[in-house]
């Protein structure tokens, strides 16, 4: 019931958060590169676009603008690998939320002198990944899952990456490298046995990534001083198909009982 | 253009198309962009295509799709290993394990000459001396194959926006589907080719691992029992300023499955 009470809103949904950023605008650029790349008439992506933005949802234009907060994530990273902030045992040292070299003020500044700590503080609990021990915090996960509909600024930063790569491999030189994109399909996965896939699968692909994102940090620490730097990312889902959008025109298939 | 055989291309879209961009537009739309916004950055889009991009084909989902299969079940079905566990060469169609019955389990409504064209084209798959069939590796790659399979990219990314969509859902009691990245804003660029070696050993390892679990599920699954497509999927990604506005064309679309 908790995401239902934002109408008032809605009938201003030319806001200023309501129109494209660069990013969006080069994720459109890069959907239709994709669809028309891949041997679909540019009027019928039209078409569709129209179609679909006339049933789409008015934009969330009161949510909070959560974008980047996704950078918070990476305080955690720091926090869980950066030796002035772990104990002798290895382990994320309880931090007062300011003040000092060790807090979560210090973090977020190594990570953006731009980022609030407060803010960062207040996105960790609200993802129930710190606990409070009197005046510090203590993390509970490295993974900062976002479960929250608002999230989806975050999330989508995700899908913008895939667009990305996918446009890169398609259309880069010969020569240049493609990026990894890597994936693997059941056709027939049986319903009954999902949820404990999933369950053993969450905990593979968290230390997956858990693995990955301490690799980059590696790199970043040991990059030399002025060296040129990107913004990296990898991503990992899991996903479901409709077993009837499987169906593709008939007559490139075989008639039933012909075999 | 002469010819009289033009290359398939169709004047609407196929439904997954049409599911890609009605998911892709309201996922934007629910992250906050308006959809006239939307529709008219697709517009603008749609006048920078190139007119030579309007002639080529595509290929067949379920083909490419069988042809993986085919791989999965090469390497992990007793019946198609050898004694030391290594998928066995097979002949193209006889009595026992044959490239025939091992497609017909991978998807009977397909004929052979529809799927293995792609394993032999990826060099998945070689043809020995004697006349039998054997794989070079459990993954299709796509890597410099071009244009027929540029459909795979629009194939991933539905992928990932059902899940995108399906975790936006209100409803608290659906379980969301696994969907997370990693990011580091300070990687070094000289890093990256070696940092990717590892990143696509360990996905393929990952990977593999995670098909052959499926592949078990699916073996012991009930008779009758009702089954979904279910994936997963890893990729690295870089968010850098596009250096041209118009994509070359040039190279050949990679994908990499299983």
């Amino acid at each position: 019931m908790r995401s239902t009470t934002r109408n008032p809103s809605r009938k201003s949904p030319r806001s200023e958060s309501a129109r494209l950023d660069s990013d969006a605008r080069h994720g459109v650029q890069t959907f239709v590169r994709l669809l028309t790349g891949a041997g679909y008439e540019a009027r019928a992506i039209q078409h569709e676009v129209i179609a679909a933005c006339r049933r789409a949802p008015t934009p969330l234009v009161d949510s909070p603008d959560r974008r980047h907060r996704g950078d918070a994530g990476h305080v955690m990273t720091l926090w869980f690998s950066d030796p002035a902030f772990l104990d002798a045992r290895g382990c994320p040292r309880a931090l007062p939320l300011r003040g000092g070299r060790l807090s979560i003020e210090a973090l977020a500044q190594r990570v953006d002198p731009k980022l609030d700590a407060a803010q960062v503080l207040g996105y960790f609990e609200e993802a129930g990944v710190v606990k409070r021990s009197g005046a510090r915090y203590v993390p509970r996960d490295r993974v900062v899952m976002l479960r929250d509909r608002g999230y989806l600024k975050v999330q989508i930063r995700g899908l913008l990456g895939l667009l990305r790569t996918l446009e890169h491999n398609e259309w880069c030189e010969r020569e240049t490298p493609r990026r990894v994109q890597l994936w693997c399909h059941n056709p027939r996965f049986p319903v009954s046995a999902i949820a404990p896939f999933e369950k053993r699968l969450r905990g593979m692909l968290t230390r997956l990534a858990v693995q990955v994102d301490a690799d980059m940090h590696r790199c970043e620490r040991a990059r030399k001083p002025g060296e040129r730097t990107v913004t990296m990312g990898v991503g990992v889902y899991q996903f479901e198909e409709d077993p009837a959008a499987e169906i593709e025109p008939v007559s490139r298939r075989r008639k039933a009982g012909r075999r | 253009m002469r010819g009289t055989r033009r290359p398939q291309r169709s004047s609407t879209l196929d439904p997954r198309a049409a599911e890609a961009t009605v998911r892709f537009v309201r996922v934007l739309a629910r992250a906050g962009c308006a959809p006239e916004e939307i529709g008219r950055a697709v517009l603008r889009a749609c006048r920078t295509i190139p007119a030579s991009w309007r002639r080529h084909a595509r290929a067949e989902i379920p083909t490419v799709d069988a042809a993986a299969h085919v791989l999965t079940l090469w390497h992990s079905d007793p019946e198609y290993l050898d004694a030391r566990g290594k998928p066995r060469a097979l002949p193209l169609g006889e009595k026992g394990p044959s490239m025939e019955t091992l497609l017909r389990r991978a998807d009977p409504d397909l004929r052979l000459s529809e799927v293995l064209p792609h394993l032999l084209r990826t060099r998945a798959v070689r043809r020995m001396g004697n006349g039998r069939f054997l794989p070079n590796d459990r993954a299709l790659s796509f890597q410099g194959f071009g244009e027929p399979y540029h459909s795979r990219g629009v194939r991933g990314l539905l992928a990932m926006l059902r899940t995108l969509e399906h975790n936006s859902s209100p409803a608290r009691r659906v379980p969301k589907w696994f969907e997370m990245f990693a990011l580091n804003a300070h990687f070094p660029v000289s890093a990256r080719p070696a940092f990717d070696d590892r990143i696509r050993s360990r996905g393929r390892k990952f990977l593999f691992q995670t098909d052959a679990d499926m592949h078990r599920r699916e073996r012991a699954r009930r008779k009758g029992e009702p089954t979904v497509p279910l994936g997963v999927g890893i990729y690295v990604f870089e968010e850098l300023p596009l250096r041209s506005r118009t994509p070359r064309r040039k190279g050949g679309a990679r994908r990499t499955r299983k």
